[in-house]
């Protein structure tokens, strides 16, 4: 596996531009004073201080985010977002993309301890920068340790609008991903590319979660379904049902979605007698207008 | 009466219950500064310092957040541990790299114990750094030999060229209170039960000396302590009659001048916040499963 999951220089230049266009001009100037300075002069020293005071120089808003930059952002990197990200984790990702990367040793130590120090605000800019950054085997094993944060915003950072989970967790740690999602009350429709990493595991996981929410009187989240859908069987049918039968509008539409994904014959039949058949069938109703519709109604 | 607010300048959280934030929340403390300070035990490794660090610009911060309080620490090796010359070594190495986060108000809290050589060599030090980053210094005055510590403790800040308006002195007492203030440095006063104030010594200070430069926490810990001690120190400066604007300088808005001057604390950090508990982890967080997320804009309760 390269050590490089974009050209760093691609993605040095995307970061720039970006900021460029973004920040005030005495920010800027901060930025790339700090960025001459690491590409003449590297040091562990500068680099950590630089990474550090990014808070003290540039103010934190959200990224502005229109379809062109969007689009560069995918051309940059398959599934890369700066959905729900901010400028300041912007300029950190740009200093990190400026660590040596040659000596993977010296890299592991530099960024263990980036990590190891690092404030709330700083872990959500190095796992949003994921995607980007060299090692991604090293990446992965960070990122596993990252997914047992209990703060929203870090978590949120790793999972959400992020390539890196589906393309390099292992099964176990996207499971354990997708669970503790749910668990913990974040947005899971915005997890990239659930349909790759689906698997008979985690919708029994899924399933068993259900039944624990239900014998506590509580409710199942509707997107949950999704990734039971594929493996309904004689077993799963009856929960799918009950969620299907519940007064709840977008728990029928999730049930209904994950009937139609099942190729066991019952369920697809149980499916095609439905009303909100159509809506499956004209993609009107979607896991993403699912999770829109749950998102926003809660917000 | 109208509603209070105050900040608690001076609170190790780490050694506290969610019981103390939700109390403290309920009384009107809208934002805290802790202090970095040793733990009752001395710490032996260089890592226990990192990850205690650590804990402050990240966990403790957010856990405060869940309840509505703004959360800010000072960062520093206080004097006790710094007796450990060869670990303080290590740890002067650490304070650059958490010096500059977000969040962090000063230095501290730094100074004498013992009042031994060796405190007096990392005391200088972190003078240095707080002169070269621009940041207010937090002083913790010895319990013994308090006087002439304090004294001490000013003499070497100016010797290091440290403005005193950047300089809080802590735990302050009737005997040390005149040459502080004379000499223009911030004077905090610690009420904490037993060993330093009692609130009712506070009212006669803040009668005496007015309330510019003069600041009250809690200093609360791991000991007899009172996390309540900002709002019940101004209960009791309303019951003597000590003047509303008085109140409001020593428990709120000096505190907020004093360790607002590198920029990093400030006033709409937590005017229009709620605590919004959804943000929980509810399965290994504070808020455990079964429990009901309240969520609702923060109202100050009147201290009676």
């Amino acid at each position: 596996m390269s050590i490089h999951q974009v050209n760093p220089n691609q993605a040095k230049a995307f970061l720039h531009q970006l900021l460029v266009h973004q920040l005030d001009a005495s920010e800027v100037a901060w930025v790339e004073e700090k960025k001459a300075l690491l590409e003449a002069n590297y040091s562990i020293r500068s680099f950590y201080m630089a990474f550090s005071a990014v808070s003290r120089f540039v103010k934190r808003k959200p990224v502005v985010v229109d379809a062109p930059l969007a689009a560069a952002a995918n051309a940059l990197r398959a599934g890369y977002s700066l959905e729900d990200r901010t400028v300041d984790e912007v300029v950190r990702a740009l200093f990190v993309l400026h660590v040596p990367t040659d000596d993977l040793a010296v890299y592991e130590k530099t960024m263990h301890q980036l990590f190891t120090t690092a404030d709330m605000a700083e872990l959500a800019a190095l796992y949003a920068g994921f995607p980007l950054f060299a090692h991604p085997t090293f990446l992965s094993k960070q990122g596993e340790e990252g997914l047992r944060t209990n703060m929203s915003g870090v978590f949120d950072a790793l999972v959400l609008n992020n390539p890196f989970p589906a393309d390099h967790f292992s099964e176990n740690a996207w499971n354990n991903m997708v669970l503790k999602a749910f668990f913990t009350e974040r947005p899971t429709y915005k997890i990239q590319r659930q349909e790759e990493r689906q698997n008979a595991t985690l919708a029994r996981i899924l399933i068993d979660y259900a039944h624990e929410r239900w014998a506590a009187h509580r409710t199942v989240a509707p997107e949950l379904w999704r990734n039971v859908g594929p493996f309904i069987n004689e077993t799963y049918l009856p929960d799918v049902t009950r969620a299907l039968n519940s007064n709840e509008p977008i728990s029928q539409q999730a049930a209904i979605l994950a009937l139609t994904q099942s190729s066991y014959a019952p369920a697809q039949a149980l499916a095609t007698q439905h009303p909100l058949k159509e809506e499956v069938d004209a993609g009107t109703l979607t896991w993403n207008s699912i999770g829109e519709a749950v998102w926003n109604t809660t917000a | 009466m109208e509603k209070m607010k105050f900040i608690d300048p001076h609170i190790h959280m780490t050694s506290r219950t969610t019981d103390d934030y939700q109390a403290m929340a309920a009384a009107g403390v809208v934002a805290i500064i802790e202090p970095a300070f040793w733990l009752g035990q001395p710490r032996t490794e260089v890592g226990s310092f990192k990850d205690y660090y650590s804990s402050l610009i990240g966990w403790e911060r957010f856990r405060a957040s869940q309840f509505g309080i703004k959360h800010y620490c000072t960062i520093g090796l206080n004097s006790k541990e710094a007796n450990n010359e060869a670990l303080a070594e290590e740890v002067m190495e650490l304070l650059p790299l958490f010096l500059c986060k977000e969040g962090v108000v000063g230095v501290g809290e730094i100074g004498y114990d013992d009042q031994s050589e060796t405190e007096d060599k990392y005391f200088r030090l972190q003078l240095d750094l707080a002169k070269e980053l621009d940041m207010p210094v937090q002083i913790h005055t010895p319990h013994r030999d308090k006087k002439a510590g304090t004294s001490r403790s000013m003499d070497v800040c100016e010797e290091h060229g440290l403005a005193p308006s950047m300089v809080i002195v802590d735990h302050n007492n009737e005997e040390t209170v005149k040459e502080v203030l004379d000499r223009g440095y911030w004077a905090a006063f610690t009420i904490y039960p037993g060993t330093k104030m009692g609130n009712a010594r506070m009212v006669e200070i803040v009668k005496q000396y007015g309330s510019e430069r003069i600041i009250v926490n809690s200093s609360a810990d791991w000991g007899m302590s009172d996390p309540l001690s900002v709002p019940k120190t101004a209960a009791l400066m309303i019951e003597n009659g000590i003047p509303q604007q008085q109140i409001e300088d020593v428990c709120y808005n000096n505190a907020l001048a004093a360790f607002g001057q590198n920029g990093e604390m400030k006033e709409e950090d937590w005017l229009n916040t709620g605590i919004d508990q959804t943000q929980l982890f509810s399965g290994n967080s504070i808020l455990r499963g079964g429990v009901d997320p309240i969520v609702q804009k923060l109202s100050n309760k009147i201290i009676e």
